[in-house]
């Protein structure tokens, strides 16, 4: 057994001794003394050594008339079972036969001990009622507490995927800008900005002949909510949309860019800043340019 | 009522013996009981409850219930931790009823001041002076937050999360320190000889 398992078992077993458990440890002290003889010896000592926690505090005589009330309360309890034990025997006494008083005798012997039997038997009985009683709420307890845990679980579990699976699409990304930056044959083209005040630029990576192409932007300013980064490609006729983008705290952003044809075909490319909903209205303003 | 002979025999007997008797109806027997422990049960109620009414009522419904429930106490087993744990347990519920926990473990001293105590048996109260002396000794070897734990998980009746809330410390830690308190004072209670004085 590992010390951190016989330090829980014996954190559980200190707890029960001093009738400071919480009710959701409870099942687990129910199967550590149901599968443990030894626990239950601990058990056993630690209760005997919480047993003399009460001489700590300075022991007092209580008025002598709770004693009294005590042992009144007792004598009517005694004289309660004795009425209960014996019938009133000035009733029949004068009639019957002494063979009959001798059976009746007899039965009111059996009488009394069945009585006392019996309430033997019903505090027995009350007390395992107790206890299963309190078997089943525990139980009940554990079943929400596994439900609940099982909840938490699954809804971790699912939070752990998503992130597995934009971690996956982050390193699919990473790759593929790696491999079109680093590859041979590459071909480079940089992207200024449209204002003297404006230190951002882009390099653009591509390939003659290839419809992708890579563009890494540095400089930029972070944008208000409502406006986007937008790039564009032109051939001298046509305009295209190639993809929008935000830049991170540092001025950085990174574009993977999808042309209808290949790259090398178009003759201009540039980035503007327009509203994020393309329908609304506002301001479009170029602020870098390059020529392919 | 007992005789005096009878008297000075149940004087003899030891506790669980004497729970023999008082589950076969012996009043006296239980009367011997009660004037063996009733002091300190009348101590720990004190300490619990601060008050005297209520401290009373806890000793007179403890020996009641000991003379109703002798036939479920179970022979092997020790008295001690079962008239105790009665005492205790009617001690939570009426600090339940208030709904108001002892602001600290350590009170319940205070109310003494005014209670005036009484002589007993010397034999008795010799006993119960030694384990007095014993188990403080015990508790105040202790680390004094080993100590506070185990004081506010006995006599304030907390559970180990309302001390971790009261405290505002980690569960994990509470628990360390009532685990690792409670072994010590096995261990020292062991030591210093418990066991021959209270068998």
């Amino acid at each position: 057994m590992h010390d951190s398992d016989q330090e829980r078992e014996q954190a559980l077993l200190a707890a029960a001794a001093l009738g400071s458990l919480d009710p959701a440890d409870l099942a687990a002290l129910d199967q550590l003394l149901t599968s443990s003889p030894a626990a239950r010896a601990e058990l056993q000592q630690l209760r005997e050594t919480v047993a003399l926690l009460p001489y700590a505090a300075p022991p007092v005589s209580p008025p002598q008339r709770v004693r009294a009330q005590l042992m009144a309360r007792i004598a009517a309890d005694q004289a309660q079972r004795a009425r209960g034990a014996s019938p009133n025997p000035t009733r029949r006494a004068g009639w019957l036969v002494p063979a009959a008083l001798t059976a009746l005798a007899v039965v009111m012997v059996f009488l009394g001990s069945l009585t006392l039997s019996l309430q033997s038997q019903v505090a027995a009985l009350t007390a395992t009622n107790q206890q299963l009683l309190a078997a089943v709420r525990d139980l009940r307890q554990a079943v929400t507490d596994s439900e609940a845990q099982q909840a938490q679980l699954a809804a971790q579990l699912a939070r752990s995927e998503q992130q597995i699976a934009r971690l996956n699409e982050q390193i699919e990304h990473e790759r593929l800008l790696v491999s079109f930056v680093s590859a041979p044959g590459v071909a480079t083209r940089e992207l200024l900005p449209t204002r003297a005040d404006l230190t951002a630029r882009g390099e653009m990576y591509m390939y003659p002949g290839e419809a992708q192409a890579v563009v890494v932007f540095s400089g930029l300013p972070q944008l208000q909510p409502d406006r986007v980064y937008r790039f564009w490609l032109s051939d001298g006729v046509q305009r295209i949309a190639a993809g929008t983008f935000h830049v991170d705290a540092t001025g950085l952003a990174t574009l993977v860019v999808t042309a209808p044809r290949e790259v090398n075909a178009y003759t201009e490319v540039m980035v503007t800043v327009e509203p994020t909903d393309a329908a609304a209205p506002g301001e479009v303003e170029v602020i870098l340019t390059g020529t392919l | 009522m007992a005789q005096p002979h009878d008297v000075a025999r149940l004087t003899r007997l030891s506790d669980e013996a004497l729970m023999e008797l008082v589950a076969a109806g012996d009043s006296a027997a239980l009367a011997q009981l009660y004037d063996r422990h009733s002091r300190v049960v009348y101590g720990l109620a004190l300490r619990m409850l601060g008050t005297a009414e209520p401290a009373e009522e806890v000793v007179q419904e403890t020996f009641w219930r000991i003379w109703k429930r002798a036939v479920t106490f179970q022979t092997g087993n020790s008295f001690l931790p079962w008239m105790f744990g009665i005492a205790r347990n009617l001690c939570i519920d009426e600090l339940r009823r208030r709904q108001v926990r002892p602001a600290s473990a350590s009170n319940g001293e205070e109310a003494l001041a005014n209670v005036p105590d009484q002589q007993q048996d010397v034999e008795q109260s010799t006993l119960e002076i030694e384990r007095r002396r014993l188990i403080t000794s015990a508790l105040a070897d202790l680390p004094a937050d080993q100590r506070e734990v185990i004081e506010l998980a006995y006599f304030g009746g907390l559970s180990q999360r309302e001390i971790a809330d009261q405290l505002q410390s980690p569960l994990g830690t509470i628990k360390t320190r009532i685990r690792l308190g409670l072994q010590k004072l096995k261990q020292a209670l062991l030591h210093y000889g418990i066991d021959a004085i209270d068998h």
